[in-house]
């Protein structure tokens, strides 16, 4: 109650290192690898850089760069433009990394990964049966989804890295 | 403390309003999106050079895989490649005979196909494939500036893979056979029946507008037909497969996308255009009797 009751302080420096990621995954996003006679997408890692977005940030600037992200990502990847977008927002919008607290280290991070799956999934699948008026290509997708789980050990990795250098928080 | 909260409210209502814009994003470009419109031809040019260059360490990790493979494969590959090749050199002896034949004949009977594969190739690379669960497509390289346009066939080593649906200035985007957007007039090399492939967003695309005394059946070729006027006739597509409804395997997915090759083919005119007379200048070129739209289109490409 006393952590949800006071305004932490906002640092919005810290926007600039996940913009930056946003933006990169967005180029990565468009790439995909073939193994073992598979498609292997990477379009779920910007999602993965926003379920590990820098807490004590403004919402204000937190939403713009993620409307901007989304639609970036839309762009690259050939989507229908709003639809990450709104994956990114309503993630946000319930995970609410604003007002979470600390979670450095793999565990954490990954449980933050989860709960943001948890609720980006349904909206992409639901958001593109709306507009495709067709179900996603399953396999496509658990693909996909597989190798963001691969890769954010990784990412949690270097944001750890960088949130020493840049303070202490995460 | 005052401030902070009504920044904290300042927050809420931005966010709440870009999600109602993302929302409403979505709702209005939706066909735009269905029809794979939406994206800047900008944003293409931009990503086609970053993406190359992000992509080649997965595409170093793919070849060396694949090498892994092909090794452990290459003993019983190497016989069984001895024996096609025998096969294929008589067949390919038959081939040449009947073409010759098929000539002369056209020749005689004074026979102007417009459906013929052009000989030359634009090639380009794919730099980037991102196959996501709603949108199959991927990026190239090479854009108008290599002689790429709208409609253009697009294939790998083993088959067509789609085609051109918006070329930017040195990046074009290809929309692949199996995208939920995506329609094909096919027709079958044993009968000669005809169908139209629709993309299903899944590897196995069905044939679809099928009449039940087309006689189709597992292990067909599937070929363009050229019905479309857009796609040259006779470009490889991949073979039916057993089952109802008719599915088909396409031969380009045996190997990953990474050079491609792209047709130049202006498809058939459309009639209306020659109802519409000459304008003065085109008048003009004509009587000077100037280079015709294919040889402009080799010139373009070198």
């Amino acid at each position: 109650m006393a952590y949800l009751g006071v305004n932490p302080i906002l640092r919005n420096e810290r926007l600039i290192p996940a913009a930056f990621t946003l933006l990169l995954a967005g180029l990565i996003s468009a790439v995909d690898v073939r193994l073992f006679g598979q498609s292997w997408p990477l379009t779920w890692i910007p999602f993965a850089a926003v379920s590990l977005w820098p807490r004590r940030v403004g919402l204000w600037g937190s939403a713009l760069l993620l409307f901007i992200g989304g639609l970036w990502v839309d762009w690259t990847t050939w989507g229908a433009p709003g639809q990450w977008p709104l994956v990114f927002l309503l993630t946000y919008a319930l995970i609410r990394p604003d007002i979470r607290g600390s979670a450095r280290g793999l565990a954490s991070g990954m449980t933050r990964f989860t709960l943001a799956l948890a609720v980006g999934l349904p909206v992409f699948v639901l958001t593109g049966w709306t507009i495709y008026e067709s179900w996603p290509d399953w396999g496509s997708l658990g693909r996909g989804v597989v190798v963001a789980v691969i890769l954010v050990p990784v990412m949690i990795f270097l944001r750890d890295k960088l949130a020493i250098r840049m303070g202490g928080d995460d | 403390m005052a401030r902070s909260g009504s920044n904290h409210t300042e927050g809420r209502i931005g966010l709440l309003l870009m999600i109602v814009l993302s929302a409403v994003l979505l709702f209005t470009q939706r066909d735009a999106a269905t029809k794979r419109r939406s994206t800047p031809l900008l944003a293409s040019d931009v990503q086609a050079p970053v993406a190359a260059f992000l992509g080649a360490p997965f595409r170093k990790l793919e070849g060396a895989v694949e090498d892994v493979e092909n090794s452990r494969r290459a003993l019983l590959e190497n016989k069984a490649l001895r024996d096609e090749l025998t096969e294929l050199r008589a067949e390919n002896d038959r081939y040449r005979a009947q073409q010759g034949r098929l000539r002369r004949l056209e020749k005689l009977l004074a026979v102007e196909l417009p459906g013929d594969i052009p000989d030359r190739r634009i090639s380009a690379r794919a730099v980037s494939d991102p196959s996501s669960p709603f949108v199959r497509s991927f990026l190239i390289g090479a854009g108008r500036e290599a002689g790429i346009q709208n409609g253009y066939a697009v294939l790998s080593d083993r088959g067509l893979i789609g085609h051109v649906v918006s070329a930017g200035q040195r990046s074009a985007r290809v929309l692949r056979l199996d995208d939920l957007n995506s329609r094909v007039a096919v027709i079958s090399a044993r009968t000669g029946a005809r169908a139209i492939l629709a993309g299903t967003n899944d590897d196995r695309p069905k044939l679809a507008f099928v009449a039940d005394n087309d006689g189709w059946r597992a292990g067909d070729r599937v070929l363009t037909s050229g019905d479309d006027g857009d796609l040259p006739q006779g470009l490889v597509i991949g073979t039916v497969l057993p089952g109802e409804p008719l599915v088909v395997r396409l031969d380009f997915l045996a190997d990953p996308v990474d050079w491609v090759f792209v047709l130049p083919f202006d498809g058939l005119a459309n009639p209306d255009d020659a109802d519409s007379p000459p304008s003065d200048a085109e008048a003009e070129a004509e009587a000077e009797g100037g280079s015709d739209a294919a040889s402009s289109v080799t010139d373009g490409a070198e």
